[in-house]
């Protein structure tokens, strides 16, 4: 189990940087993410649906210059893994696997705006690094800037493994007690909700692409 | 005209191709205080190092390029084959002025960084990311090529992607700022306002899909309903996690009383 959590953070950690800080191909959507987590982990097809269901959900979550908006990838990344390693066990009953799900999505939702928090820090500290290279460049030394990058790219990689590690490995651990204390009625709200979820995640699309009349241009 | 034609360079296509690789880390060490300034000139400093060898002027460089910089990492490309172009004809005496690199770096970067936000994180990842969905959503109950999802939505939004830097990054090395009018005649307004309008459609067609293989009977109601409560919900600024929890608390509610 541990090694299986420590790969899935940092395959979590890998796909984080695609996010801004190297790249931009796009691996770090939910729809490549999760999917991935789900093959690494033997659950390719659960990795899939939590994929779509976050893709669609976080689809009008865009960064508009400086902006930086909630992190959609580290959601996707605890809850596919936490989905994957741990459904088998509780799921024993086959009837609230949709109720399982939901809770580790909504509790798994709210990683994205805590990692937000953490990331705007970071990029605050980084501009002590211009301040560095300022004072390097008056020594003759050019190779600092390479040096910062590489180090700079290391530090994101270690924030998103460490965010992962620390939010896959509190919802291995307490997610299924948490679940196993829930009453039935409750349950049977969440499966409702789970079935539901695709309407949620087709209005945000919905959203995204209509484009009211009196609005002119695109609300972003 | 073909690069090996121009006469007189000293950056060799394998420095176009260094530029290319070095503009995927671009954002790497970005900072709210000049932004991407540090990854440009990381992107940049090959080029510099090579046609300014000795040191006075290439620190001079170095700082010019620790200024403010910020647009779309995409378009970026073209921003950088540009103000490699430029320092060129400057280092070769061709009567550029340092200002004249920053005024073009800050004009482009700006105009651009408006394209790249609508055309890429609006409307074709968007887009895109959403073929893929509707993919998953018709075929997933009876598909056993459901792991060939992620690599077609990769392979579609990166060929805009790919395209959008290669051509930058030649294009605006070779015309220079001139390149501005072979972005205009690219037509990108109509790109986005057809993706728009199929992907409204791939939309309905996804919820009817769904609607008649999901649900029947009394039931059928609460998914409409909650499709259109959510619309409009989240066009007045009701973000996507509070509408989970409406969800889960109102499916919870109903559930109680029954």
């Amino acid at each position: 189990m541990i090694g299986e959590v420590l790969s899935a953070s940092f395959i979590g950690g890998l796909v984080g940087l695609d996010v801004s800080a190297w790249g931009q191909i796009m691996v770090s959507r939910p729809i490549v993410s999760a999917p991935l987590i789900g093959f690494l982990l033997g659950d390719l097809k659960t990795g899939l649906i939590v994929g779509v269901l976050l893709e669609l959900m976080w689809m009008n979550v865009i960064s508009v210059g400086a902006a930086i908006p909630p992190d959609a990838t580290i959601v996707a990344v605890a809850c596919a893994s936490v989905i994957a390693l741990t459904e088998k066990s509780i799921a024993s009953d086959n009837n609230f696997q949709g109720s399982y799900r939901m809770v580790v999505l909504a509790l798994t939702m709210p990683l994205g705006e805590i990692f937000r928090s953490v990331d705007v820090k970071q990029r605050k500290l980084n501009a002590h690094f211009v301040h560095y290279l300022d004072r390097e460049l008056s020594k003759g030394n050019f190779g600092a800037i390479e040096k910062v990058n590489y180090f700079s790219l290391f530090l994101f990689f270690a924030k998103g493994f460490l965010f992962s590690l620390i939010a896959i490995g509190l919802g291995v651990y307490f997610l299924p007690k948490l679940f196993s204390c829930l009453p039935n009625s409750i349950l049977l709200g969440l499966d409702l909700a789970y079935r539901l979820l695709p309407a949620l995640g087709l209005a945000i699309a919905f959203n995204t692409f209509m484009v009211f009349p009196y609005e002119g241009k695109v609300k972003v | 005209m073909k690069l090996d034609q121009m006469d007189n360079r000293i950056i060799k296509s394998f420095d176009l191709y260094r530029l290319f690789w070095r503009a995927f880390s671009l954002q790497a060490v970005w900072n709210f205080e000049r932004m991407q300034n540090l990854g440009f000139l990381y992107i940049l400093a090959p080029v510099l190092n090579k046609i300014y060898p000795e040191r006075e002027k290439r620190v001079e460089s170095y700082r010019r390029h620790l200024e403010f910089f910020n647009t779309h990492p995409y378009f970026a490309d073209v921003v950088i084959g540009i103000v490699a172009r430029l320092e060129e004809e400057m280092a070769m005496g061709k009567g550029v002025k340092p200002e004249q690199i920053t005024a073009v770096k800050m004009s482009m970067g700006g105009a651009f960084g408006g394209i790249g936000d609508s055309l890429f994180w609006a409307t074709w990842r968007p887009f895109t990311a959403l073929v893929a969905c509707v993919l998953v959503i018709i075929y997933l109950k009876k598909w056993e090529g459901a792991w060939l999802v992620p690599p077609i939505f990769l392979f579609l939004y990166n060929f805009l992607h790919f395209h959008t830097r290669v051509k930058g990054l030649l294009e605006g090395y070779k015309k220079k700022t001139k390149v501005v009018r072979l972005f205009k005649k690219m037509e990108y307004s109509r790109t986005i306002s057809s993706s728009r309008l199929v992907g409204l459609g791939l939309v309905l067609l996804a919820l009817i899909v769904l609607f008649l293989r999901e649900w029947k009977g009394m039931q059928s109601v609460y998914f409409l309903a909650f499709f259109l409560a959510a619309v409009f919900l989240n066009r007045w600024r009701f973000s996507s996690i509070r509408l989970l929890y409406l969800l889960i608390v109102i499916s919870s509610v109903r559930a109680y009383m029954v």
